[in-house]
């Protein structure tokens, strides 16, 4: 059978109106998750299209939502996948986003955690390693650019 | 109409080996509704990414969970190699086969003798838990450990089975098959389990999919989807694999459909071992994922579909690394299950998820 | 042999654990080793129990947790921390979650390495446990007499 999984962009304002399409057209829904980035935090809904053993095809659909930060606020999915309330708790708990209309909502108290928000905290090893990949790559293109250079020369 | 009460249910508790916290509204021995409160094994680890790099971050995956330990580290590896476009070898994917499937027959047969154990049948959990031992043994013969693993790496396996160990696995497993049969009907055909277990915990097929709930949980509803059916990694090589499905959605069906998975795992393994190719175990990985690649992939794991993702920034350092696993996915289903029951049924009906809180905190 | 170590009830809590060391102290319990012949039982209740077998490295939540259940103990009694997460934080020392240890909540008498500990180790250690306890009992009479 074959199996496929593509990520597909989404704005914040549609994330309500494309569960409601899903759940209308009989998706699972798979997961949720959140990723910290320099340029706010992504979240990434994942639904799967449901497919018969006949079919011999299986499609993992994410949708990527992109530079959220703390004053967005977002609405919550538990009205057509009540299975999303662990999740959205997670992710309120962990990164700080706020989500609104949780089904069963725990109020920051899903986990009990000694720093608030701690994977918004970038630790010093990973900035370190960062900083040095950029060193490398820049460094790559310098060279590549005047070995262009220099062959454009001759 | 009687007075409702909250009763406290756990951390510790006897029949619980993970600390859960359920507020159960009882109003007369009648659960109404059922208030589930986790977070006493968030230990943050997928936050660890940051100071290990992608090579040794199997063995933190591993350590997710005890009981499925192997299922998370053959699905970490499958992701990063997923990340990266690296491809292993046909026998380095026969034996991570091999080794999750009898991943699965342990853990099925430790939750049918914790089951056993939670409605009072104390001998049948020892002659389960006795039975086991054997698959450690076979784990310890050929990996070194009898639960925590370390045998698969990113672009690989570490260690290869010899001709001898394969008879000896072979050997071990027609060994158990026998005394399982048995121990299977002792258990399912006795009529104090049943009516202990029929028409406990009903869960229709419309709830199974409105709540999306994944692995033998669904199946025991009539959802037909096991992510093995698929043909990803070492499961392309398998003849013929059908799931396997029943209607009743009680708790009787979650443990008929897990005992007949040991057998249907233990098939399995006999046929790929009777084809097992010649060849090298392992490929060398060089270099980072690149920055801003993503890949997401889904695994079989006993309890259910597990989703990883994994995201690169150009460093040895992954940027993030996320499981999904399927009892975080099932709590739902498990509170809809509770409701309506009756007192003494909640810690069967919390036990027939198969519920590994530590993989649902990490 | 004194009376308090004749056959020890032991009670198991999960610490913030990943169960491996949790399926293995129920091993040890079982017919493969086989502690139950010398007369130990697992019990629920802490009230009944002579040994508290931890593992797991405690986060947050549990620490309230464990320290209830040390409390609710009866002297005297005899605490053993099982697997490297219980001795020191094992590999998840520096999570933000953790604190590193039982014994950064509660007093440990026997500390068990291993990663999931053997089952072997646990009945070491449970042995180890009974003389400490033995002690801890002619203390405690001796101090009543005392008095």
């Amino acid at each position: 059978m074959e199996y496929s999984q593509s990520f597909l962009p989404l704005d914040a304002t549609d994330i309500l109106e494309q569960a409601q399409t899903c759940k209308n057209a009989g998706w699972r829904f798979v997961q949720m998750l959140a990723v910290n980035t320099e340029t706010g935090i992504d979240l990434i809904y994942t639904y799967m299209v449901p497919f018969d053993a006949k079919d011999e095809k299986a499609e993992l659909v994410n949708y990527k939502v992109t530079g959220v930060d703390k004053e967005t606020t977002i609405p919550s999915i538990t009205d057509f996948y009540l299975e999303a309330f662990v999740f959205e708790n997670e992710i309120h708990d962990l990164f700080g986003v706020k989500i609104e209309g949780i089904a069963i909502d725990f109020k920051g108290n899903f986990y009990s955690l000694k720093q608030r928000e701690p994977m918004t905290i970038i630790s010093q090893a990973q900035l370190e390693a960062r900083e040095k990949a950029k060193k490398i790559a820049a460094a790559k293109a310098a060279k590549a650019a005047k070995a262009a250079k220099e062959g454009k020369g001759e | 109409m009687g007075k409702s009460t909250i009763i406290p249910f756990g951390p510790q508790h006897p029949v619980l080996p993970e600390p859960l916290h359920l507020d159960l509204v009882v109003e007369d021995e009648r659960v109404i509704q059922a208030i589930p409160q986790i977070g006493f094994v968030h230990r943050g680890l997928e936050k660890l990414v940051e100071t290990r790099d992608y090579n040794q971050f199997v063995y933190v995956a591993e350590r997710i969970c005890g009981i499925c330990a192997l299922g998370h580290s053959l699905g970490y590896a499958e992701t990063v190699e997923g990340l990266m476009g690296v491809e292993i070898p046909e026998r380095a994917e026969y034996l991570r086969v091999i080794w999750h499937e009898l991943s699965r027959v342990h853990s099925h047969i430790l939750w049918l003798g914790l089951a056993a154990d939670a409605f009072g049948f104390e001998s049948l959990f020892m002659h389960c838990w006795r039975l086991r031992e054997r698959v450690l043994d076979v784990f310890e013969q050929t990996t070194g450990g009898r639960v925590i693993f370390s045998v698969i790496k990113v672009g690989g396996v570490e260690r290869d089975i010899t001709q001898f160990q394969a008879h000896v696995i072979l050997d071990t497993l027609v060994g158990i098959k026998d005394e399982y049969k048995q121990l299977c009907k002792a258990f399912l055909n006795d009529t104090s389990v049943q009516t202990r277990l029929v028409d406990v915990g009903y869960l229709s097929y419309e709830d199974a999919i409105n709540y999306s709930v994944v692995g033998p949980f669904a199946r025991a509803s009539n959802v037909n989807y096991d992510v093995r059916m698929l043909g990803k990694g070492g499961y392309k090589y398998l003849d013929t694999f059908d799931p396997i499905l029943d209607g009743q959605g009680d708790c009787y069906a979650r443990a008929k459909v897990r005992a007949l998975e040991v057998i249907q795992s233990i098939e399995i393994i006999e046929e790929l071992l009777s084809k097992l190719p010649e060849g090298d175990i392992s490929v060398p990985v060089k270099g980072s994922p690149a920055d801003g690649a993503e890949y997401s992939n889904i695994l079989e794991q006993p309890r259910g579909e597990c989703y990883y993702y994994a995201r690169g920034n150009g460093t040895k350092y992954l940027e993030r690394m996320r499981m999904r696993t399927p009892t975080s996915q099932n709590l739902a289903g498990m509170t809809s299950a509770l409701a309506g029951c009756d007192l003494a049924d909640v810690n069967m009906i919390v036990l027939t998820i198969d519920p590994c809180i530590s993989c649902t905190e990490r | 042999m004194g009376y308090a170590s004749k056959s020890p009830w032991v009670i198991h809590y999960d610490g913030s654990s990943c169960n491996g060391c949790d399926i293995e102290v129920l091993a040890a319990l079982c017919p493969g080793f086989d502690a139950e012949r010398f007369g130990v039982i697992n019990t629920g209740n802490p009230k009944h129990a002579d040994i508290f077998l931890v593992t797991g490295s405690v986060n947050e939540r549990n620490i309230d947790v464990v320290k209830e259940i040390y409390d609710q103990m009866v002297e005297p009694k005899v605490v053993i921390a099982c697997g490297i997460c219980a001795c020191t934080g094992g590999i998840f020392h520096d999570c933000y979650n953790v604190i590193g240890g039982v014994d950064k909540a509660i007093p440990v008498d026997v500390y068990a390495p291993g990663c999931a500990v053997r089952p072997e180790a646990i009945i070491d250690a449970v042995v180890q446990g009974i003389g400490i306890l033995e002690k801890k009992a002619e203390a405690l009479n001796a101090s009543r007499k005392g008095a």
